[in-house]
C-alpha cells in the first residue's frame, strides 16, 4: 500500500517510540506540575484564613504574636527598658 | 484520529540518549529534585513565617505609650491619659490596656483584661469571663488541675477557667489569660482608674516616628513609646535569619549539586569518542552541544518542577506542613502559615535560576570544551583504541 510522503515523515522508527513517550511524559509532567502549583497558589491566596488569630490580636490590642515566652522582649516589645546605648560595637552582638 | 505532537528530531535523539543511560539519568533526576526540595522548603517556610507575622502585627497598635519613673514602669491614670492623647492631631482611638506578665502553673503567662467590648463575631460563641473567672489559651490550659488556675503576682489570684481560646487562634492567644478588669487590677496591684499603658492607632501610619515627639510632650510625666515598625523589623530579622540558617544547613545539598556537575563532566569525557563518530558523520559542534542541552533539560526540567511542587506542598498543605514545621522549627504546634503569591512565586523563580542555570551552564560549557576538537582526535579517546 502506498503511504503519503508527509505521513511517512511523521512515522517514527520502532526504537524511537519509547523516546517519544519519554519526551511526552517529561513535557506533560512539567507542565502539569507548573499548572497545579500556579492554580493552587492563586486559589489559596484568595481563600486564606488565619483562624481568628488576627481578630484576637486586634480585640485584645496585643503587640506581638505568642511565639516567644511571656515577658520576653519579642512577646512584649513594650517592656524593653530604654537603656543608654554605650555598647562597644552595636553590630557585633548581632553578627553571625 | 488523534494527531500526535510533533517533536524535533533532535529532542527524540536526546530522549534516546537519556534512555541509553537510564541509571545515570535517574540519579541526576533524584539529585536535582531533592536539592531543589531542600532549598525551596527552607526559603518558602521562612518567607511564609515572615508573611504570617507581618499579617498579625498589622493588627497590633501603632504605638504603645508607657509611663516611666525612677523605679521603671509605672501605671497610668487611664482617663487622663486618653484625654491627653486625643489632643494630639493624628491620634485615633487611644485605648488604655490592662495587662501584665504573672506566674502561671508552668511559667510566665500574659494576663489581659479587655476594657472594650469584644465583638460577637470575634467571640464566636465563647463565654466572656466575669469576676473570678478566666478564659485561657491552649498553652495555659495544658497544666490545669480541675479548671482552677493560680496566678502568682503581688496579690495572688485563683480563677476558674470557663473556656479556652480556640486552637486556631494560638498564634496570638497561646499564653493568654483573659480576666475581668477588676481582677486584673487586683492581680497587678493597680488602683481603680489606672491602666498598664496606652495603645494608640494613627490616622496615617507613616507618621509613626514623627508623632512620637508630640505624644511624649503631651503627657506631664516621662513616657516610653514603642512603635509597631520596630517590632515588625525584629520579627522580619528573625524570619530571615531562620531561613538563612536553614539554607546553610542545606550546604550538603549544594555539595550534591557539585557532584552532579562533576558527574556530568565525567560523562561527557567518556562520550568524546562517540561524539567524534557523530562529527565524522557530519554533525557540527553546535549540534552536539544542542543535543546535550536538550538531554539535560529532559531530565532537569521535571526534576526541578517536582522539587518545587513538593516543597510548596510541604510548606502549605497541613498534613505535610506539620512535619516540615517540626523539622525546621522543632516545635510541635503548626500555625496556619500565610501564603503571599508574589513572594512564593519569586522564591520559586529564584531557585529555578539558582539550581537550573549553573546546571545548564555546566552541561553547555563542558560540552563545548569536549566537542570542539577535530573528529580524529575525539575518536582516539575511545577506551578500546
Amino acid at each position: 500500500m502506498h503511504t503519503p510522503p508527509e505521513e511517512k515523515n511523521h512515522r517514527q522508527p520502532a526504537p524511537c517510540r519509547g523516546a517519544r513517550r519519554l519526551l511526552m511524559v517529561a513535557v506533560s509532567a512539567s507542565m502539569l506540575l507548573v499548572l497545579a502549583t500556579t492554580a493552587d497558589l492563586l486559589l489559596r491566596v484568595a481563600h486564606q484564613d488565619d483562624g481568628g488569630a488576627s481578630a484576637w490580636m486586634k480585640a485584645m490590642t496585643l503587640s506581638a504574636p505568642a511565639l516567644w515566652t511571656a515577658g520576653s522582649p519579642m512577646r512584649h516589645p513594650e517592656t524593653v527598658h530604654p537603656g543608654v546605648d554605650l555598647r562597644f560595637s552595636a553590630g557585633l552582638v548581632t553578627a553571625p | 484520529m488523534i494527531s500526535e505532537t510533533r517533536y524535533p528530531p533532535m529532542a527524540i535523539w536526546a530522549a534516546r540518549d537519556v534512555q541509553r543511560h537510564a541509571g545515570r539519568s535517574m540519579l541526576l533526576f533524584a539529585c536535582l529534585a531533592s536539592l531543589v526540595f531542600l532549598i525551596a522548603t527552607a526559603l518558602l517556610f521562612s518567607q511564609a513565617m515572615d508573611a504570617t507575622w507581618a499579617r498579625l502585627l498589622d493588627q497590633s497598635p501603632d504605638l504603645v505609650i508607657r509611663r516611666i519613673d525612677g523605679g521603671g514602669w509605672a501605671p497610668i491614670p487611664a482617663d487622663n491619659a486618653v484625654a491627653l492623647a486625643k489632643r494630639v492631631p493624628g491620634v485615633l482611638d487611644p485605648t488604655p490596656r490592662l495587662w501584665g506578665v504573672v506566674t502561671g502553673p508552668e511559667g510566665p503567662v500574659t494576663v489581659m483584661a479587655s476594657t472594650a467590648v469584644v465583638p460577637e463575631s470575634v467571640l464566636n460563641g465563647m463565654k466572656i469571663p466575669s469576676a473570678g473567672q478566666a478564659v485561657v489559651g491552649q498553652g495555659v490550659a495544658r497544666a490545669l488541675p480541675e479548671n482552677r488556675l493560680n496566678l502568682g503576682s503581688r496579690h495572688p489570684l485563683t480563677v476558674t477557667v470557663i473556656d479556652l481560646f480556640p486552637a486556631d487562634t494560638s498564634l496570638a492567644t497561646h499564653d493568654l489569660v483573659w480576666i475581668t478588669p477588676d481582677d486584673a487590677r487586683h492581680l497587678l496591684g493597680l488602683a481603680p482608674g489606672q491602666a498598664s499603658d496606652l495603645a494608640v492607632h494613627l490616622f496615617r501610619r507613616e507618621e509613626e516616628q514623627a508623632i512620637q515627639a508630640d505624644l511624649a510632650a503631651a503627657f506631664p510625666w516621662p513616657v516610653r513609646i514603642t512603635d509597631r515598625t520596630a517590632s515588625a523589623l525584629r520579627h522580619r530579622t528573625q524570619a530571615v535569619r531562620s531561613g538563612g540558617i536553614a539554607v546553610v544547613a542545606g550546604i550538603p545539598a549544594l555539595l550534591a549539586l557539585l557532584l552532579i556537575i562533576t558527574g556530568t563532566v565525567l560523562d561527557h569525557t567518556g562520550q568524546r569518542a562517540h561524539w567524534g563518530l557523530l562529527k565524522s558523520l557530519g554533525w557540527t559542534t553546535a549540534d552536539i552541544v544542542r543535543l546535550q542541552v536538550i538531554r539535560a533539560m529532559i531530565v532537569g526540567t521535571p526534576a526541578v518542577m517536582l522539587g518545587l511542587a513538593s516543597a510548596y506542598a510541604a510548606v502549605f498543605y497541613p498534613p505535610a506542613a506539620g512535619v516540615t514545621a517540626y523539622w525546621i522549627t522543632g516545635g510541635q504546634h503548626l500555625a496556619a502559615l500565610t501564603l503571599v503569591s508574589s513572594g512564593a512565586a519569586m522564591i520559586m523563580l529564584e531557585i529555578v535560576a539558582l539550581v537550573g542555570l549553573p546546571f545548564l551552564a555546566a552541561v553547555c560549557l563542558t560540552s563545548v570544551r569536549a566537542a570542539t576538537d577535530a573528529p580524529w582526535t575525539m575518536l582516539q579517546a575511545d577506551p578500546w583504541n
